[in-house]
This record gives C-alpha cells, sequence and structure tokens, in this order.
C-alpha cells in the first residue's frame, strides 16, 4: 500500500506542482502523516492520492493540512518564555522599535503567547511577523479562538512563565471555547512563508522558531540556519525549540549561547 | 524457534538495529539486558520507555554506567551509529529514518504514548527491513503490538518477554497474542542471546 517510488513521485509532484517542498523533511513523520491522509480521504495507495493532487484543484489544500505537524500550545515550555522575558526583554526594551518574526506559528499560540509577555514587559512599538506554510493554520490563528481545556491547561504554564496578572484577563470566555482580546493580534502580521524555499523578507531583533527544525533533515536546517543569520540584525536574537540546537550548524561561531537549556541565541558582535 | 536457529537467522539477515520498547517495570528490565551489548561495530539501539512527560530525562545517565555500549538522549538530524544506545527524549516520537539517522517529533500521542514504541518499531521496520530486530519488554499497556507486526510483516525479527516473568505482563501479552514472535523469552534468556549477538562477526 505504500512504497517508496510513489511517496517519492507524489512529493515531486507537490513540489512541481505547489512549489511546496518537502524533499528535505525528514521521511517517517511525513510517512505518517500520508498514511492518515489515506484513511482520511479514503484512498487506496499513494497513486490515487497524486492523482487527485494532479487533477482536483480544491484537494491540495486540504492535503497540505494533514502534511504538517502542527502540534503546538501556549507557553510551551515555560523555562524558555521565562528566559526570554528576563534575559531578552531588557535588552530589546532599548530599541526604539522591533521586529520579532515567529517561523511556524501553526495555529497561534506562540503569538498569542508573546504578545501577553510583551504587554506585560511594557513594550508597545514592535511588530510580530508570523509565519507558516499551512494556510488553515493561519486562518486560526488570526481568529484566537481556542479550546477552554486547553487554555485552563496553559494558565499553569503562563504562570511557570512568568506571567504578571491572570491568564483570564486576556480572554473572552464562551461556552466551549474562548476568544482572546483582538487587540493582543494588532501589531502580528500574519503570512504565508516556507522555511524551505523562501527568502529574507526583513531585518529581524528576534526569531523563534521553534519545533519546525526537528521535521527537517540536516541540509534542510542548514538553509534555515543561514536565513536567519541573514535575516538577524547585529546582536539580534535567535530562539529554538527545546530539541533543536545551533552546535552543529555552520553558523554556530557566529552565535553566542545565552540560554543553553532554554536555546537562546545572539548573533554576536562582529566587525 | 531455539535460541541458536534464531541467532543464525539474526546473523544472516544482518541485524543492524535494534528497537527496545518498555513501559511500566521497564527501568529494572533494561538494567537487566541492555548491559549485553559489548563493543560492536555494527549494532545500533534505540529504547523507547514511556515516562512522565515534564521535566529532565535522567535515563541516559542512569544507564551509562552500568552499560558498555555508549548511552545518549537521540536528537533530531543525527546520525546512527554503531556502538550505541539511544533514548527517545520525554515527551517526544523517536524514528529511524532510512538514510540512517534518528529524528524526533511531537506529533500527537499514539494511543496515549508519546514516546511511542510503535512509531519507534514502525520506522525501524520501513528503514531497515529484515535487518531490524524489535523488543517488546514489560509495560501495562498494549503500545508495541502494531510496531511489531509492522516488524515482522517487513522480514524483520521480533523478541517478546514471557509475560508470566514480566512485572507487568499486558504490553508483552497482547504482542504475543497477536503475532507469530521468533521468539518468547525471559530475560536471562534475553540476556545471553543478545551477548551472543553482539559477540558475532558478520558484514
Ligand atoms: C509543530 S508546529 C510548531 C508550532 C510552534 N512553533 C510551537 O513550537 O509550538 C510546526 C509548524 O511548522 C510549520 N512548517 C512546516 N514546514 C514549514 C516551512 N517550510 N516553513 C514554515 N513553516 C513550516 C507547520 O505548518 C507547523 O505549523
Amino acid at each position: 500500500m505504500f512504497s517508496n517510488d510513489d511517496f517519492e513521485l507524489l512529493i515531486q509532484e507537490i513540489y512541481s506542482r505547489y512549489q511546496y517542498d518537502f524533499r528535505l523533511y525528514s521521511k517517517s513523520s511525513l510517512r505518517r502523516r500520508l498514511e492518515q491522509a489515506l484513511i482520511k480521504f479514503h484512498c487506496q495507495n499513494l497513486k490515487e492520492i497524486r492523482m487527485k493532487v494532479q487533477t482536483e484543484k480544491e484537494f491540495f489544500p486540504q492535503l497540505i493540512a494533514y502534511l504538517t505537524v502542527n502540534t503546538t500550545e501556549m507557553f510551551r515550555d515555560p523555562g524558555y518564555f521565562k528566559s526570554l522575558r528576563e534575559n531578552v526583554f531588557p535588552y530589546l526594551k532599548t530599541f526604539p522599535s522591533l521586529k520579532i518574526w515567529i517561523a511556524g506559528c501553526s495555529t497561534g499560540e506562540e503569538v498569542i503567547s508573546f504578545s501577553i509577555l510583551l504587554h506585560e514587559a511594557g513594550i508597545k512599538r514592535f511588530i510580530i511577523y508570523a509565519t507558516d506554510i499551512n494556510p488553515m493554520n493561519l486562518e486560526r490563528a488570526k481568529k484566537a479562538i481556542y479550546d477552554t481545556e486547553q487554555v485552563r491547561k496553559a494558565s499553569s504554564s503562563y504562570y511557570e512563565a512568568g506571567g504578571t496578572g491572570s491568564l483570564a484577563d486576556y480572554y473572552q470566555a464562551a461556552y466551549d471555547s474562548v476568544q482572546f482580546n483582538q487587540d493582543l493580534l494588532s501589531n502580528v502580521v500574519f503570512s504565508d512563508h516556507s522555511l524551505a524555499t523562501d527568502a529574507v523578507f526583513s531585518e529581524m531583533h528576534l526569531i523563534s522558531c521553534r519545533n519546525v527544525l526537528i521535521y527537517f533533515e540536516k541540509p534542510l536546517q542548514e538553509r534555515v540556519f543561514k536565513l536567519f543569520d541573514e535575516s538577524l540584525v547585529r546582536d539580534g536574537f535567535l530562539g529554538l525549540g527545546s530539541k533543536e540546537t545551533l552546535q552543529f550548524s555552520s553558523i554556530k561561531n557566529k552565535f553566542e549561547v545565552r540560554d543553553r537549556e532554554n536555546k537562546i541565541y545572539q548573533k554576536a558582535w562582529t566587525p | 524457534m531455539s535460541h541458536d536457529n534464531l541467532l543464525r537467522k539474526c546473523i544472516s539477515q544482518k541485524i543492524r538495529v535494534i528497537v527496545v520498547g518498555t513501559s511500566a517495570g521497564g527501568i529494572d528490565a533494561l538494567k537487566r539486558i541492555l548491559p549485553s551489548f559489548k563493543d560492536s561495530k555494527k549494532l545500533s539501539v534505540a529504547v523507547v520507555i514511556h515516562l512522565p512527560a515534564r521535566g529532565p530525562n535522567l535515563i541516559p545517565e542512569l544507564f551509562k554506567e552500568i552499560c558498555s555500549f555508549k548511552v545518549k538522549e537521540a536528537e533530531s538530524g543525527e546520525s546512527l551509529q554503531p556502538g550505541y544506545i539511544y533514548f527517545s527524549p520525554a515527551d517526544y516520537h523517536l524514528s529511524i529514518e532510512s538514510n540512517e539517522t534518528l529524528s524526533l517529533s511531537s506529533e500527537e500521542p499514539l494511543n496515549f504514548s508519546r514516546p511511542s514504541i510503535d512509531i519507534l518499531f514502525d520506522s525501524a521496520a520501513y528503514s531497515f527491513e529484515s535487518k531490524a530486530l524489535g523488543i517488546l519488554l514489560t509495560g501495562a499497556n498494549h503500545d508495541g503490538t502494531a510496531g511489531l507486526l509492522k516488524i515482522q510483516s517487513k522480514g524483520g525479527i521480533c523478541l517478546i518477554q514471557d509475560p508470566s516473568e514480566a512485572e507487568y505482563p499486558t504490553m508483552p501479552q497482547s504482542a504475543a497474542k497477536s503475532l507469530s514472535a521468533n521468539a518468547i523469552m525471559n530475560l536471562k534468556q534475553m540476556k545471553s542471546f543478545l551477548e551472543e549477538l553482539s559477540r558475532s562477526s558478520y558484514e
């Protein structure tokens, strides 16, 4: 039901037809996503999926939602956010205006977390660029409506992250979902941007890219690191996921480790 | 299959990776078998043990001291090396890729488990086919059965801890019922089997 050749052909077809480049993604995870897609779209094999990609215009946007791993949560790894608040924000505060890039923002929980922390740190002049390749994720992120149960769990992470108010101050609760205040997104620009194929789009003071690189093979990770290096201003910060590291990358010497455990780096001053 | 026949089968299939899955009672069981791996130029071992999600993973430290293989927590993208035992980090799935690297993922838990034994086994089956050996030990759930079935269907070899000996028999029992495992062994037998396997030389 699952042949390697069909797998490669499908990935190739997606790339040439839609310019979504999954060729350097870790294969195991992608294969599991596709196995789920077979069930969801009632296909017998990957050939059928490929036929649909070729012939049905509406199919691809639905498929893409299945190909990416979207798991996320608010204040994921609270120590990371606490460290940003304590070690990075005081420094960023000295800039007249800030540009922050959240790459691979998924359904927006990380964006809300940042907005809340910036607000509590009294940082007002900033823009957050929140990017992802999955259009459905971006749509959900813009709405900022989340499951009540999920937000309830996030409340303890918010405190662990050093939150100074109450998470409930930032949303309106409805029956089984909550709506975060749209103010939190007023300085946020959501856009479709692929770390695998797109280029630098602005100069950033802080880039947060978490739990995206673990799905990439080494050469693609390397591409992304170069992109981040080019995008960051001198002294700019880079934050990665808890299982991601700059240690084995070619840009490692241009960065200093600010918080090893929480994977926060600062681009070193190079004369 | 007898011990000797199984050993011959492993050698003729040139087993390269050994994937181990366990849950409740797993630390003690792993302490019995992981030290069996002696210096080997061919075997790599990857282990999933269900752990509470948060907090630092102390398991690799625990095993460093008693194993002759090098022990480490797996990192995403690192290459699979012989003579190493890799543990999945808490709260991440671990997979073995066909380009002989390891990868991590925070995909949804599978059957309430992250890391999932099924995911590790399934990836080893796809990437190493008949060169994969899966070992399922004590545990109180059903993780691992589907993964062993996948290893079996790709021609790999499956070992199951004898449920009557297991501290928590549910997991090995579930697997023993569903597949024609190549062998059901108690830990003592498994230990000597793995010692012999890691000592035998094949290309
Ligand atoms: C596991 S989520 C991580 C979300 C969030 N950063 C966090 O840490 O919780 C990974 C996200 O990366 C996105 N992604 C995958 N490939 C990408 C690419 N080439 N460029 C940008 N985003 C990508 C996926 O669509 C998904 O939303």
